[in-house]
């Protein structure tokens, strides 16, 4: 994991002021470079006259999205030395269309309104006085409007977990609509506004898509930028993992959600129709000296074949005498696509001690209506046993 | 001034440029880009010579002590302003003066300046960054939050972009 000073707190010294003014210079100067000095050619992009704000957002945002996509697969950056913010639904939708709204009226955002500045445009020091104007105003509102500044807070949220897909393929998702965003931007600059645009989206889709072909072949940067992109993203899927769905079974087993308590396990037992299949995996010797009664005796390798003819809403947990196999036979099946699987708290051992003990053999006391029910346990299970 | 401004650049290789500067601030800084939370800095320091004792009892502006200028994001905007003055420079676009359409009044170019400052500056403050921070830089790292002030950000700036076209107009 690399050192940053955001992780080795380095961030607020001498240091990092350092480092930070070196990156505000080339931020500023990539800026002023690309025309951002100039509200009028920013705004350019709310009117249909120049979309070099879209062209330049899109290709900047997909740029880093892949590098740090790399990155992060690698394990060199995470969480750990990333400052990342959460997401919070309700302020971000208010705040986006007051900033939007803020956008299209000053042609300036905070940091074309330096750049704007620094070139001699005195309505982009008048937008930076109002920027700290309101930035005052937002401290003096902040006791009444607070529950605003939190509304919707869901933590650190990724596309990749809000739109259940993979981290691989958010980002796949989101280059392929930064270039769909830069084929409609060059679209729109090129087409002779003189003829109607064709009628049928079809037809719409089919001119945008020539017209992006027809900028790749004659604008050497758009060439670069999708031949970069390209590759790296094809170096990204090729050479690191996604543990997108391994981190959610993790997760889930660290919550103890792929476990059920013998408790909880006898009492449906002896309920009927709860689409509850139980399956004791040991050898069929063992299968036949004791086994939970309704347990079906069914070897490892035969998992697959025989929840597969399950119902999909059927809910199938597994015991052994302990818990490792059941808990590596869950986890092979959950990769395999059976989410509907769990594993015995205990294993039978622990039934055994939990549900069948009779009160009178047990070291601490036990309350009453548990006691009523491990009678009724004891007769269910062990009855049926005696009787075979 | 007569001589002819340079020409821009290629908006893909500036992006890319950008993105590149980006990933290099995550691996260096471990944050990505911002400019609203240096203004942000300026505009509690500016209250505080007014009103010391208020804006440390403040609930926001109080949080960054007696010295909110001690932050990374401060120097980056003085960064951001001086590399656009030397981008400006050298391409020959150093020009005082009000960009607006040639038909439009300095008064009205201002007010919407102005006013548009206002809005933003609060809005920045609200989803605890702006196009720089948020947009991009949390982007960048996939952010469902960021992605969504994005959306939001353009869809509002569309419709609302009618009400204040005069500006521009020549």
């Amino acid at each position: 994991m690399i050192d940053t000073f955001f992780m080795n707190g380095q961030l607020n010294e001498a240091t990092g002021f350092l480092v930070a003014l070196a990156i505000g210079i080339l931020f500023g100067f990539i800026l002023e470079q690309v025309g951002f000095g100039s509200s009028k050619k920013l705004s350019g992009v709310f009117y249909f006259r120049d979309m070099v704000v879209f062209k330049f957002m899109a290709s900047a945002l997909t740029t880093a999205a892949v590098g740090m996509g790399i990155l992060w697969s690698l394990g060199r950056m995470g969480p750990e030395n990333t400052y990342v913010l959460p997401t919070v639904w309700g302020a971000y939708v208010v705040g986006g269309v007051l900033f939007g709204v803020g956008f299209a009226m000053s042609g300036w955002c905070p940091g074309t309104g330096a750049v704007g500045l620094a070139s001699g445009k005195y309505d982009a020091g008048v937008f930076i006085g109002g920027v700290l104007i309101g930035s005052i105003v937002f401290n003096e509102l902040y006791p009444v409007i607070a529950p605003l500044y939190t509304w919707g807070d869901q933590g650190v949220v990724y596309l990749h977990e809000s739109l259940g897909i993979s981290r691989h393929g958010a980002l796949v998702l989101v280059a392929i609509i930064a270039v769909a965003t830069i084929g409609v931007s060059e679209w729109i600059e090129r087409r002779d506004i003189s003829k109607p645009a064709p009628a049928h989206i079809g037809a719409r889709i089919l001119s945008i898509w020539q017209v992006t072909r027809e900028t790749a072949r004659a604008d050497r940067g758009f060439l670069i930028f999708l031949t970069g992109i390209g590759a790296f993203t094809l170096v990204l899927l090729m050479v690191t993992k996604d543990y997108t769905s391994e981190q959610a079974m993790l997760k889930k087993i660290a919550a103890g959600e792929d476990h059920i308590e013998p408790d909880v396990l006898a009492r449906r037992m002896l309920k009927a129709n709860t689409n509850l299949l139980v399956v004791d995996i040991r050898p069929k010797e063992e299968y036949e000296a004791f086994h939970l009664k309704g347990a079906i005796n069914v070897e490892l390798p035969n998992l697959p074949g025989v929840l597969a003819r399950q119902p999909r809403d059927m809910d199938i947990v597994l015991y052994s005498n302990g818990m490792t196999h059941p808990a590596q036979a869950r986890d092979a099946l959950e990769r395999a696509g059976f989410d509907n699987v769990y594993l015995l708290t205990d294993g039978l051992n622990g039934f055994i001690d939990r549900c069948l003990t009779p009160v009178s053999l047990r070291s601490e006391p036990v309350p009453a209506p548990l006691a009523t029910e491990i009678r009724l346990w004891r007769q269910h299970f062990l009855l049926a046993a005696l009787t075979k | 001034m007569n001589k002819p401004a340079k020409r821009y650049i290629n908006p893909y290789l500036g992006g890319m440029l950008l993105g590149v500067l980006l990933v290099m601030t995550y691996l260096l800084l471990g944050t990505g880009l911002g400019a609203s939370g240096g203004l942000a800095r300026i505009a509690a320091s500016i209250e505080g010579i007014f009103a010391l004792d208020h804006v440390r009892n403040s609930a926001y502006f109080g949080q960054w002590g007696d010295a909110p200028m001690r932050y990374y994001l401060v120097f980056m905007l003085i960064g951001v302003f001086v590399g656009g003055g030397i981008s400006a420079f050298l391409g020959k676009r150093l020009k005082r003066g009000v960009e607006k359409g040639a038909a439009a009044s300095i008064k009205r170019r201002m007010t919407y300046a102005l006013g548009g400052g206002i809005l933003i500056g609060f809005a920045s403050r609200l989803v605890r960054g702006c196009t720089s921070g948020q947009a991009l830089s949390g982007g960048a790292l996939l952010l469902t939050g960021s992605l969504v002030f994005v959306f939001s950000l353009f869809v509002s700036g569309y419709i609302s972009a009618r009400w204040f076209k005069e500006q521009w107009h020549d």
